[in-house]
């Protein structure tokens, strides 16, 4: 039932989502563009709906993966102190300006940064968690997600100054899908296929890490390994992510928490997580672009709209007294 | 073969083998039951030594995460071929495989893991499998246990010195050594006593032993 709604939203999400804007275009517009409107829908909007379904499809895909594997309900790439320690690194590269390399390059030196920096900020919160309760994680990665929001807005004070050019504050801790161009959309369809493909062939295999580290050594499968190899693919992907459309927080968290409910395996989260994932970012990122008469922060919106899953996974943790 | 954790040596100069059938590896808590059993699944490096394991091996956990998959995909994790109904059918547990795992109790769990265990070795590894069941769970797993010990090797680790009936080959430990191996037969009150450093009274009743403490 569930998958059918979302399968039946999807769609209409994307049209909505190349109707609404600052400019709002009509179905006509769409079918028989001409103009600016055509324009406007094959420069704009048709690369922003794309690239804000893309990056739905992985940052739940990366909140499914690491909730599997950290054994966890909680986290996500925003949890895990990844997307705060991505936008760090992204901020951080603005420093190149400083020796005279021009601007449009930055967008390559920027992701790989972020890699950096999303990467440590990840390792130290699964460092943290790795013995304790599943609060460790999730107050251990709160923490460093602070630090390096803190470090970020210190950055970007200081070379606003000088240059004015750099997106603000509020674009980097709160997230916007505005501007993307082909070239992303490009970079983030690569990520998504091999991202949705590798978890679909290795399912049974991190099905095996979330259930048993032991029963995973009888099947060859070292979990240690598994957890670096998956930890580095999604920081390199939230990095990405990070660098273009700033931190989006909770999406991950609650997309793998409705997937659920359809099937846990790994092998039905890698499908439906982004069918469901791809689905809630196109909503949120309509309501952000503009639905209500203005533009709302991403990260506003998905946490209004998580929020009372995420109170409802806590208050099932706690009665329980163990996870999920 | 030694095993080092941390700054402890926690096994220390062991030497086994293990026979046919069922192996047993008693002993009090922290003697080293569960280091040696990661040890043989390779989780963790002897320092010295080597393990040589020729059987494919399977493991039943004593603890272990439950994610909300289905039993059957929790049976199938990890991709090892193996003929699972037969043993499903063994536990009457063909109701449960469709059912959400995390939604069982911590008795099913266990016995779905042992089903897995079963299906995917020849020389299946148990981690205390009957801490924590209700003594109807207990038996149908000492059961299936004594029905299969013929076909496959077993290694279990118990604090249930009543397994003792059941052993083929027992194995004692305390503090990382290995202070008895070998027949049931042996097993002595005093054996018993000074490795746990309680009284320990053997009572035999209807051909077989059971122990008390005092």
């Amino acid at each position: 039932m569930l998958k059918y709604i979302f399968a039946t939203l999807l769609p209409i999400s994307f049209i909505l989502g190349l109707l609404y804007g600052e400019v709002k275009l009509n179905l006509y517009q769409i079918f028989h563009p001409n103009g600016a409107y055509s324009i406007i829908l094959y420069e704009i909007r048709l690369p922003t709906v794309i690239s804000t379904m893309l990056i739905g499809i992985l940052i739940s895909l990366s909140g499914a993966v690491l909730q599997h594997l950290l054994k966890n309900p909680l986290v996500d790439p925003y949890i895990s102190g990844t997307a705060s320690g991505g936008a760090f690194g992204a901020v951080l590269s603005y420093f190149l300006l400083a020796f005279n390399l021009p601007f449009s390059w930055l967008i390559y030196f920027q992701p790989l940064f972020a890699f950096v920096t999303a990467t440590l900020a990840t390792l130290i919160t699964v460092g943290i968690g790795r013995k304790g309760s599943i609060y460790s994680i999730v107050i251990g990665g709160i923490v460093i997600s602070y630090i390096f929001s803190s470090l970020t807005t210190i950055l970007l004070v200081i070379f606003q100054e000088k240059y004015p050019q750099i997106p603000p504050l509020t674009f980097w801790l709160l997230g916007e899908i505005q501007i993307i161009g082909w070239s992303d959309v490009i970079i983030l369809s690569i990520l998504s296929a091999l991202f949705v493909l590798l978890t679909f062939k290795f399912s049974r295999a991190l099905d095996l890490v979330a259930i048993s580290d032991e029963i995973s050594y009888t099947h060859k499968i070292n979990p240690g390994r598994q957890r670096i190899f998956w930890l580095l693919l999604v920081s390199l992907i939230n990095a990405y992510i990070v660098s273009i459309s700033g931190i989006i927080g909770f999406v991950g968290i609650i997309v793998p928490h409705i997937a659920r409910r359809i099937d846990g395996s790994m092998r039905s989260l890698s499908i439906y997580s982004p069918l469901v994932g791809a689905t809630i970012m196109e909503f949120s990122n309509i309501i952000s672009r503009g639905l209500f008469g203005t533009i709302i922060p991403l990260t506003a919106i998905t946490a209004l709209l998580s929020s009372p899953i995420i109170l409802s996974i806590l208050i099932k943790v706690n009665q329980k007294g163990e996870v999920l | 073969m030694k095993v080092k954790l941390g700054k402890n040596l926690i096994i220390n100069n062991i030497t086994l083998s293990f026979a046919k059938g069922i192996n047993l590896i008693i002993g009090p808590n922290g003697s080293g039951k569960t280091t040696l059993l990661r040890t043989i699944i390779g989780m963790i490096n002897p320092l010295e030594g080597e393990i040589k394991v020729k059987e494919n091996l399977s493991f039943a956990p004593a603890e272990f995460y439950s994610p909300n998959i289905k039993v059957r995909d929790v049976i199938l994790a990890g991709k090892k071929k193996g003929e699972y109904e037969k043993f499903v059918k063994m536990f009457n547990a063909n109701e449960f495989l469709d059912r959400d795992f995390s939604s069982l109790s911590s008795g099913e769990k266990r016995i779905m893991l042992i089903i897995k265990a079963l299906a995917e070795g020849d020389l299946v590894i148990m981690d205390e499998p009957l801490s924590n069941l209700d003594i109807a769970n207990r038996r149908k797993i000492i059961e299936s246990i004594l029905k299969l010990k013929e076909e496959k090797q077993f290694l279990i680790t118990s604090h249930e010195l009543e397994m003792i009936n059941f052993a083929d080959n027992v194995i004692l430990m305390k503090k990382g050594k290995v202070v008895y191996q070998g027949n049931k037969e042996e097993i002595s009150e005093e054996l018993l006593s000074s490795v746990y450093g309680v009284q320990v009274k053997k009572i035999n009743y209807d051909g077989y032993v059971f122990f008390k403490t005092y």
